[in-house]
Formats: structure tokens, sequence, C-alpha cells
């Protein structure tokens, strides 16, 4: 226990937020995305109290509501802030709960490739040798084809739904979480209180556990913020090129891709909020991304 | 021998703005160059003296800027020179040389290429008169079968060899003055003197003026008719090369000299200045080599002004060597 | 810098020490041969679990024996594996089979809208060089400019902006409102130099204009990174100074001296990225109804036309080994620093 305090002390994980939080939270274009980020989040959280009205109640929604231009008032007496669409959903409403499906998919994708990531990675980490070498060989292989193409091909061999969309940006991910995970967990393994901890014959999941994983928390959770944003935009092109989340459940991707069949009669506000609203999600998690990145690892912060 | 003045600098003050407000790496220098003259500025790595050279070349990069001071070229003011006038002036009429020859010339350009581009770049020339110039300066700078080097990319090069191509180009369009800035210190021994000696040769040759820079007091010995000693942004003592190492009379001059090796008896240990320079952020108030002096006092705690110990001879020093010999001397 | 370049440096693919070359490049080929096998195994046997395809191809109302007889003819009654080892025979003999939908052989398919996709792919990477390098370039000459701080933020949102939506915004800007531009497909064609193009045409490029810009967005941020992040490198190494000190013009520095040594790296990436291009192509060309291969993967995904969708994979798979390959036998043929180092474990 001991040692591994030593060790973490003045690690730059040690009050990462803190430091966050205090340092950078000052410049206006962080403290502008912290904002906008925690108002998505808390408006996907509670979207059915937010939005106005239920885009999925078939009781309320109705077809005479149908491509209403933003500010126009609903049958109901709502105003449709942001227009309505072809089907006479309330746009504001379903992009609040189409962000909701949006986040969903991309965290719970985030969190089993974290997960994946981390058991394979801290494994090529702890064993090397050939175990190491196999490992990072798929890692390789697996990164030298585009994200968008691989999740692509897997939503045509598992199909439409919520939950294959996150199988497959999760089977995307976890490679880069692996990679990034071996490479912190090497630099400790290199160190030679390593190899006292394992002539003292500690369980090599005490090892793991102790040493090699607390030194790639900061950089996990560096990718794990920039791979949320990245997933965010590939769930919706997926959903938008009609292999995504299915029509019933709709994420921002899937309100775009409603939207394109009206964009040559002038409906413009079905597509465009949505997408302003997936573009403000994305940039403000890059924003913060950088910014983290930048305090983890100065040297990238030119 | 009478000269007429070259180069003109006085009060010049260089600083680099830092988040912790702005440092002076040079701090009121004075400097006369005649014609022809070959003056050697010594100093410890962080004196100062690359950025002096830099700022006569107007190669200051932000965040540095000259702040104070004037430098007068042949009689013009220039530090107010505009970046298209300083293209007229440099590598036509002052030429510098850097320290690294390994890093000088583009890697991906051949030599030819990176030498004629030097001469068109101030001179309405065809490519092949510019041709004759770029041989006849390589072999002037002692390169044989200059045809096959021209035509080579600098890592097919040594480094004494690419070193001579970098000689070559600050000599292509004959300068009024050349900034050599250590330009012999990642070399070996062997060719480091022959360097020396060449470009000793070649200046008087062109009769241009020199500027050496260095940290090595031995070095500058053997080439400058002048020496100024430079610490911590200041000239602390300038001087005729002779006069000046007979007889030393800033303590840091003699602490230099102390420490050569050719200075102190077989077998001996090397004496060394104990201490470092004081940080630029963090200058002592008055002598900025006080803090390392044996010699210092409360009275250096103010700044110790230019004192003259014989004609040519000037030493910034509350407590000077010598002086009391030299007084005697004259007397 | 660049997570492509850095990727490719760290790769454990690279030759290790004293390893020559043709055996390298041996043991690359045997490796992406086994990559390619393993694929087309995995993607067959899942993309039968997939919908049953005799439901697109027959109509609805056709009688059991219609049915039948249309599973035989396409080969669907046998076992997977009997199926796939027929498959494996053909492809060998470069037969990928015939589409369920268009009833023609994939390959011919893939080959009759593979200039269209090149074409989309090539525009855009010529627009994300053409705008992308000046712009990186002054980016990292002038760090604290106004300019700069434009660009980078441009470039920010150009990584964030899903490139879909920004297609669709094009279209709705230029097409719907301004009436300047066709709203889908490709234009005409003609043939210059032996190339078949519809660069060539007005009507072509009226076409090719905004789905080339759209793909290359994303591209065009990364070089604007890539040169940004190079010319600031570059510019504080002594042989610009030392260019500077021999008077030259701003203008003769940048071009003649930083340039070259700034173009190495981003041509390198750019060629690692046309593969993506080709990738991302499938998303470009759904929106402007671009008739390449993307499109046609996309409907075959769509319509469960599995030969299709086979044949595209493993063309895409040989595609990224081969660009792969190429790479990093480059690199370790112009690197010497690469060619020694062998995997830090």
């Amino acid at each position: 226990m001991s040692e591994a305090k030593a060790v973490s002390a003045g690690r730059p994980e040690t009050g990462l937020l803190s430091k966050f939080v205090r340092s950078d939270l000052s410049r206006p274009t962080t403290l502008i995305s912290g904002i906008l980020l925690l108002l998505i989040a808390a408006s996907a959280t509670f979207a059915p109290l937010i939005a106005p009205t239920d885009p999925y109640d078939l009781a309320t929604v109705s077809v005479l509501d149908g491509r209403l231009a933003p500010g126009e008032e609903m049958l109901d007496g709502t105003i449709a802030w942001l227009g309505t669409d072809g089907a006479g959903r309330d746009v504001l409403s379903a992009i609040i709960f189409g962000l909701r499906t949006s986040l969903t998919v991309a965290i719970s994708s985030a969190l089993i490739a974290l997960v994946v990531g981390l058991a394979v990675g801290l494994t090529a980490a702890f064993y090397g040798g050939r175990i190491d070498a196999f490992l990072m060989r798929i890692v390789d292989i697996q990164l030298s084809f585009p994200a968008i193409l691989v999740a692509l091909v897997l939503l045509a061999l598992l199909g439409k739904g919520v939950d294959k969309v996150i199988i497959a940006l999760a089977i995307v991910q976890w490679a880069l979480y692996a990679r990034t995970v071996r490479a912190a967990a090497m630099v400790e393994r290199r160190k030679e209180y390593f190899e006292a901890a394992i002539c003292l014959e500690l369980s090599n999941a005490r090892i793991i556990w102790k040493h090699l994983l607390p030194n790639s928390v900061s950089s996990l959770i560096v990718l794990a913020t920039l791979q949320t944003a990245h997933s965010i935009s590939i769930e919706a092109t997926l959903s938008f090129l009609g292999v995504g989340v299915p029509i019933t459940e709709p994420s921002l991707g899937s309100l775009i891709a409603n939207g394109f069949d009206y964009i040559l009669s002038g409906a413009y506000w079905i597509t465009f909020f949505p997408g302003v609203m997936l573009l403000a999600t994305v940039a403000a998690i890059n924003v913060l991304g950088d910014q983290l990145r930048a305090m983890v690892n100065p040297r990238l912060s030119r | 021998m009478t000269r007429t003045g070259l180069l003109s600098i006085q009060g010049l003050r260089t600083e680099f703005s830092t988040p912790d407000g702005p440092l002076a790496a040079v701090n009121g220098v004075d400097l006369e160059i005649a014609r022809g003259d070959v003056l050697g500025i010594v100093g410890e790595s962080g004196s100062g003296k690359t950025v002096l050279g830099l700022s006569i070349m107007g190669l200051v990069d932000r965040p540095g800027r000259v702040t104070a001071g004037r430098i007068a070229f042949d009689g013009t003011d220039v530090t107010a020179f505009s970046e298209a006038q300083w293209q007229g002036l440099r590598g036509n009429r002052i030429a510098m040389i850097f320290q690294d020859p390994t890093t000088s010339l583009n890697p991906v350009q051949r030599i030819g290429t990176q030498m004629i581009e030097a001469i068109q770049a101030h001179r309405d020339i065809s490519s092949g008169a510019a041709w004759q110039i770029v041989r006849e300066a390589m072999v002037r700078v002692g390169i044989n079968s200059p045809d096959e080097r021209l035509a080579a990319y600098p890592h097919q090069l040594s480094g004494g060899m690419r070193q001579r191509v970098v000689i070559a180009i600050a000599l292509l369009n004959e300068p009024d003055l050349i900034i050599a800035d250590e330009p012999t210190t990642a070399l070996d021994v062997t060719v480091q003197s022959q360097i020396l000696r060449d470009m000793r040769r070649l200046c008087r040759d062109s009769g241009s003026a020199l500027i050496w820079i260095s940290h090595d007091l031995g070095v500058v010995a053997q080439i400058a008719h002048r020496v100024a000693v430079m610490y911590a942004g200041r000239i602390v003592e300038q001087g005729a090369t002779m006069e000046l190492l007979k007889s030393p009379s800033h303590p840091y001059t003699a602490g230099l000299m102390a420490s050569m090796p050719a200075n102190s008896p077989r077998g001996q240990r090397l004496v060394s200045i104990p201490g470092g320079l004081p940080q630029l952020s963090n200058m002592p108030k008055g002598c900025s080599f006080a803090p390392r002096c044996t010699r210092a006092t409360e009275a250096c705690e103010v700044p110790p002004d230019l004192s003259f110990i014989s004609p040519g001879h000037g030493v910034r020093c509350v407590f000077p060597l010598h002086v009391g010999a030299a007084l005697a001397e004259r007397n | 810098m660049n997570e492509g370049l850095a990727r490719r440096m760290s790769a454990a693919g690279q030759p290790a020490k004293g390893t020559p070359m043709l055996a390298f490049v041996l043991r690359r080929v045997m490796q992406s041969v086994v990559v390619l096998f393993v694929m087309s195994l995995v993607v067959f046997s899942m993309i039968n679990l997939v919908g049953d395809p005799v439901d697109m191809l027959v109509n609805p109302e056709s009688l059991p024996e219609e049915i039948d007889r249309v599973r035989r003819d396409f080969g669907l009654d046998q076992p997977v594996h009997v199926q796939y080892w027929k498959f494996l025979l053909g492809a060998i003999s470069g037969d990928l089979g015939k589409s369920f939908i268009f009833g023609r052989p994939a390959l011919a398919l893939m080959a009759e809208r593979f200039p269209a996709t090149l074409e989309l792919a090539t525009s855009a990477l010529v627009i994300s060089v053409t705008v992308g390098l000046p712009l990186g370039v002054y980016a990292g000459l002038r760090p604290d400019g106004w300019g700069t701080r434009i660009i980078m933020g441009g470039s920010v949102l150009g990584i964030s902006i899903p490139t879909f939506w920004l297609g669709l915004m094009m279209i709705i800007v230029f097409s719907v409102v301004l009436g300047w531009l066709p709203v889908s497909g490709r234009g005409e064609t003609s043939r210059f130099l032996g190339i078949e193009s519809s660069a060539f045409t007005l009507d072509g490029l009226r076409h090719l204009v905004l789905p080339a810009t759209n793909l290359a967005l994303f591209k065009i941020a990364m070089v604007i990174r890539l040169a940004r992040a190079g010319t600031v490198e570059v510019m504080a190494l002594d042989f610009i100074r030392f260019a500077r000190a021999k008077g030259l013009a701003p203008r003769r520095i940048v071009l003649a001296h930083l340039m070259p040594n700034i173009l190495i790296p981003i041509v390198t990436v750019l060629g690692i990225e046309f593969g993506t291009l080709i990738a991302f192509a499938t998303v470009t060309e759904s929106i402007f109804a671009w008739p390449g291969l993307g499109k046609l993967v996309i409907d075959a995904i769509v319509n469960l036309d599995r030969p299709i969708v086979v044949a595209y994979l493993l063309f895409v798979v040989t595609l990224f080994l081969v660009l792969n390959l190429v790479v990093d036998i480059i690199y370790a043929l112009l690197d010497p620093r690469v060619r020694l180092q062998g995997d830090e474990t």
C-alpha cells in the first residue's frame, strides 16, 4: 500500500478534476462548453419533464400539425419553437428525446469499450512477450480501418437496434482504449519497483490493480471524453444512413435523416435544429477534451 | 592604422517577454567595430552573446524584441528598419554563421541551390553566372571538386565540410561584416583550427569585419584584434586582445583566463569560477558578477560604471584588478 | 500532433531491428492474406445470421415452389459452410458471386461504380490539400494572429461538425435557396487523357463541387492541423534562421525551405487517409446520390444483398491492407530511425 501511495503522489491524476475546475474553467470557451454540456446532460436526463410535448405519444401527435415553421402554434395551443416535422411532432421535444438516445448510446458504448480495452491493455502490458505482441497486432489491424466503416459493417451483420449500435460502437472503440492503457502501463512496468513487486510475489491482480492501472487513469479520462464525442458522431451518421437506431427510438442522427426528405420543400428546420444540437454537443465535448488533454500532457497543448 | 567606423551600437537592450514580465538578455551594450576589424565576444552560454549577434542581424524573434538603444550600420540607423530593409542588408552586407553546421542547411535541398539563392536574393544575375561565383566560393573555402559537392545534399557531407559551405555562403556577397556564432564548437579540434585560420585569411582578403562569438577565450585570442567579455547581458570588459590578456581587469575575465587549460601548470587542477550565471529573472541589484566575486563588497550593490584603465580598455568594475600595476607602469 | 503518424511510429508492425526488407514485406503480405481470410470467414458466417434475403428477392405473394426455386438458384438452400466453400473457390478465381438484386456479378458492379468513388475521393483529396495547406502554414507562421484564431477555431468546428449534416446544409444553401448547384447525382462525363471523369465537363464539375467539398471537409481540418504543427516545428529550426540570415524573402523561405520539409509527413498521412476517404464516401454518396461504391453498398446493406456487401468488404479490406503495407514500406525506406527501431517491448 505504502509504495503505491508513494508512486501515485505527484501524478497528474491526483486532483485532476479540482485542477481542471480551478485553472481551466476560467477560459471563456471552456466555461461556455462546460455550461452547455451541463445543460445538454440535464435536458437529456430529464427529457420527459423538460420537453414541451411527448413526441412519441401517438395520442397527442397529430399529422395536422405537420411541417409547422418555427414559432407557429400547434393545434393544442403549444408553440412549436423549432417547428414540427412531417408527422406533426414538435422538433424541440424530439431533439430533447433524441439527445437522450444519442447520449445513452455513446456513453454505454464508451463504458463497455473502456472495460474491454482496460482488460486487454493491462493483460498485454502485464504479460508482455507473445501475448502482448498478439493482442497489439489485433489492435493495430483493427485501428487501421476507419471507425465508421467497421461500425457500418458490424451493423450490416448485426441488424438495427439501440443495443446493436451500442455493441458495434463498443467493438469499434475498444482497441483505442487497449492501446492507451497498455502504453501507460508499459511506462510503469519498466520501473524498478515493478520487478520488486514481482519478486515479492504479490498477486498478479494486486500488481495490476495497484501499479499498472493508476498510471493510465488520466489518459483514459481524456480518451473517454474525446471518444464519447466521436461515437455520438458515428452513431448519428449510422442512424442517418438508416443502419443505426430504429425509427421508433430516434437519435439526433435519425431526426436529421427524417428531415432529409423535407429539405427540398424548404422545411429546413426539421434537419437544421437537430444538427445544431448535435454539433453543439460534439463541439462542447471536444473543447473540454482538448483542454483536459492539454492539462494531462502539457507537451501537446501548443 | 586608421579605420573608419562600420558598426556602432549604443545602449542596446533586447528583452524577451515572459508571463513573469520582460527579461533582458542583452542589457545596455555599447560596441564599436571598424572596417576590417575582428572583434571577439566571449561569454558563457546564456550570457546573451548569441542574442546580441541576432539583434545586429535583426533576427530576434518574438517573444524577443530590441527595446532600447541604437544600432548604426555604416552610418545608417537600422534599429527601426522594416523587414524588407533588413532583407536587403542580411546576407548582403551583414552575414551570419551559426553554431551547428549540421542544422544550418536545409536537408532536402541541394547545396548548390542553397548557395545560388543566396546570391540571387541580392543580385539580378543568371543562374549560370551565379553558379560560377558559387564554384569559386567553394574553392576559396577549400572544398575540392566543387561541382560534385554542389550537387550533393547536406547529409552527404561531413560536419566540417558543411561548415565550410556555410562560410562560403556567408562570403558570397562580400559582406562588410560577418557575425560568426561559435562556428567551430561542433567540430573536431583539428578541423576547428583549420577553419579558424581560413576565416582569418578570408576576412583579410575580402576586407570584411568579423565578430567572432565564442565561450572560449583561447579561440578568440587567436583571431580577434579586440575582445569584449560578456556577462549576464552586459559587456563587463573590453579592450585590445593583447592588452586584455596581459592585464585582465575584471575579476570575471581573470577567472576566465585562469580556467583556460593553457594557463594552468601541468598536473594541477583547473581553476573554475564558483557558482553560475544569475537567473535573468532574478538579477543582482548592482554588479551582476558580485555574487560569484571574491572581491565584492557593499560597494558592488550599485551598478558599476564603465571606467577606462587605458585608452580603449574599459571595464565595468568597482574594484578592477591590475589598475595599480597599470598606473605604476604609466608613472 | 497527428494520430495517424504517431500510431504508425509506435505500431508494433514496424520491421524489427536487423530484419531484411524482403522478409519484412513477405511476412506482412502473409499476415494480410490471413487477415483477409479471417475477415471473409467472419463476414460470411455472420451475414447469414441476419434476415432472409429470399424475402427481398421474391414477390410476397409468390407460391412456395417459386420461393424454393429462387432459393436453389442462388444456392441458398445449401448449408452455410458449403456456401462459404463455394464462395471461397469463386473468390480465388475472381468471382465474388452475383448480386441478388441486379442479378449480375458483384465484381462487375463494383468495377462499374468504382470510378465515380475514385473521382470523388481524389477531388476531395485535392481540395483538402489546396485549402488546408495554405491555411495551416499561415496559422503556423502567425501563431498569435487573428486569422490563426479563426482558422484554428474553424478546424475544431470542422472536426466536430457532423459531415453528413453539413452536406444537407450545403444542399439547402447552394441548391435549394441559392439554386446555384444541382442537388444530387453525377453529371456528364467526358474522356480526357484516357481518363473518364466528370471533372472535365462543366455539368460534371457542377455536380462534383458539393459532394467533393463535403467529403473534403474533415480532411481539410486534418491538413490544417498537420501543416500548422509542421510549420511551427520547422520554422524554429536553424536552417530557416540561416535562410533568413541569407536575406531571402519570406516568400522564398516558405516555398523553398518550409514547404518541402513539411510536405513529406503530410503526403504520407494523406496516403494512409485515402482509404478513409473511400470509406467516408459511403456517407457522402448517400447524401448526394452519387452513383459510387458507397451508395451501392449502403443500398445492398438495406436490401440484404449479401454478395455485394461481402464483395465490398473484401475490396475495402484489401485496399486498406495494401495501403498500410505500402506506407509502412515507404516509411521504413525513408526513415532510417524507423528502420532501426525495433518494437519497444
